[in-house]
């Protein structure tokens, strides 16, 4: 009955959530079609979701977001296992912080975008450069709350460690991770959306392939519904990254559970 | 069950701890029979507590000596396990597993039977599943106590760890306590600023006072207690129920005699 009731719930302040959303593309393609919204300012919603179909028949569109999400996840995966190591490495040895942490810290106040031109020289425009942007991007924010979750352990637990005499490695596995996931999850979703916005500046400066590519490409030839639909998967995208953080977080952390 | 377990006897002389400057534990002289229940009291600051945790090996001694079965301590006391004023279970661990904590012993055959044991034992079998989060106060340090107790150390030290709960829980506890002291024969060293709850747990009331120990008392009663202290203040009992004053609440039948 309960849980009936709270599926139902869940349900209705699903569809609440994407209310806005669809009037707000209900009004754009109204104003569209009585001539409100010029074609060359605007495509409307049904032009965008025509040229999404095509593309999609082509082949085309897949192609860029594999390409997009290939590089993403590539970014993520060395910016962010090196942001994970560091930010242990750090939190356990004092030595360690000492060593790195204010050489990390310099860095973090650089933007990443800044690079690019450095970027460019060093890897040329191919694959490397954008790799190289997307896992600096990412391993601040991951570095960080790592190396904080790590440190912020309750000393009663360090002291139950030691009354029961456990072994360094349960106790760094047993309760320092666990004890330190919440942050890491946190830095995780900074990451993700960190992750997108350079992918999507580092796309537009250099052509093969990609949403980003994509997006340029349509610009040249004033394909303004393709414009578009590219600007809509980079926020169909960021969602989703979203909401893949938010289901691992669920996963991972129930235990917090209301007592 | 096991009879070859049995508590350990300790001998401290002339124990010193300062911090800074500050002495907070002064030429303490004290003798503990193995298997023997403490109490120990004291103003907060007195150092009670800093007793313990020199005992537990957490700390290590200004200047003194602390010999246990003759031997001296050094480092952690592996003979020792400790509960403290919060529970401190790891919230991301399941009851079970959080008890299983307190056992070193890598065959899990041998340790799910004896977490199974001691669960039982402090009434959470059902709950073995269950995250710490869901459980109330007086549960938690239950799981505490059965943490302890798992690996049957031959020493017990409780660092105020019943403060926290409110007085029925608290009674409840005390009782759970002596049981598995009566059970496992262990030694015990129990810091509270309750005197009445040292009187009905303790052999032997200690008085920290001034870094010293400023009074060694028997206490001469048989046991339980908390009967024959007259302690048993709001609880009833009824006729030849025998032990246990807050065992049998419920509705007051006729011929219930007040324990006070």
């Amino acid at each position: 009955m309960i849980t009936n009731k709270s599926r139902s719930r869940h349900k209705l302040d699903f569809l609440i959530s994407w209310f806005v959303p669809v009037i707000l593309i209900g009004v754009w393609q109204i104003l569209s079609s009585i001539g409100w919204i010029s074609t060359r300012t605007l495509p409307a919603p049904l032009t965008v979701i025509e040229s999404a179909v095509h593309l999609t028949t082509t082949g085309e569109l897949f192609h860029h977001i594999g390409d997009s999400a290939v590089r993403a996840l590539l970014g993520l995966g060395i910016g962010g296992s090196t942001g994970l190591l560091l930010g242990f490495l750090n939190g356990i040895f004092p030595i360690a912080e000492k060593l790195l942490d204010s050489t990390i810290q310099m860095l973090r106040n650089i933007p990443h975008l800044a690079l690019i031109p450095l970027a460019i020289m060093w890897f040329g425009i191919g694959e490397e450069s954008k790799l190289f942007l997307v896992a600096l991007g990412v391993f601040f924010p991951i570095y960080l709350n790592t190396f904080h979750g790590i440190r912020h352990i309750d000393p009663g637990l360090i002291e139950v460690g030691k009354v029961y005499q456990l072994t360094n490695w349960y106790f760094i596995w047993h309760i320092m991770l666990p004890n330190a996931l919440p942050s890491i999850l946190i830095g995780l979703r900074y990451a993700l959306g960190i992750m997108w916005l350079t992918l999507i500046v580092a796309e537009t400066i250099s052509f093969d392939s990609g949403i980003g590519y994509m997006a340029m490409n349509a610009r040249e030839f004033m394909q303004m519904d393709v414009v578009v639909l590219s600007i809509l998967l980079y926020a169909l995208l960021g969602k989703l990254a979203d909401v893949f953080a938010k289901i691992l977080e669920k996963r991972c952390l129930r235990w917090r559970v209301n007592g | 069950m096991n009879n070859k377990i049995s508590g350990t006897m300790l001998k401290i002389q002339g124990l010193q701890k300062k911090f800074g400057n500050n002495p907070v534990l002064d030429q303490v002289n004290l003798q503990i029979e193995p298997g023997e229940f403490i109490a120990v009291v004291g103003r907060s600051g007195s150092g009670k507590s800093t007793m313990l945790r020199l005992i537990a090996g957490i700390e290590k001694p200004s200047a003194g000596m602390m010999l246990q079965d003759g031997q001296p301590i050094s480092g952690l006391n592996s003979d020792a396990r400790m509960m403290f004023q919060e529970a401190r279970l790891l919230p991301w661990k399941r009851v079970f597993e959080n008890v299983a904590l307190g056992i070193s012993d890598k065959n899990k055959e041998k340790r799910k039977e004896q977490t199974n044991e001691i669960l039982q034992r402090v009434g959470l079998i059902n709950y073995k599943d269950e995250w710490p989060n869901i459980l109330s106060g007086g549960q938690r340090q239950r799981v505490a106590l059965a943490r302890a107790l798992v690996s049957r150390p031959r020493l017990l030290l409780l660092d105020e760890p019943l403060g926290a709960l409110d007085a029925l829980t608290r009674i409840e506890m005390q009782q759970l306590i002596e049981e598995l002291w009566q059970e496992q024969k262990f030694t015990s060293i129990l810091v509270t600023h309750d005197v009445e709850e040292a009187v009905v747990l303790a052999d032997r009331v200690i008085l920290i006072k001034d870094g010293k120990v400023g009074m060694d008392i028997q206490v001469p009663l048989p046991r339980p207690q908390a009967e024959s202290s007259g302690l048993c203040f709001t609880g009833w009992k009824y006729p030849g129920s025998g032990y246990g004053c807050f065992t049998n609440i419920g509705e007051p039948a006729s011929g219930q005699n007040f324990s006070i």
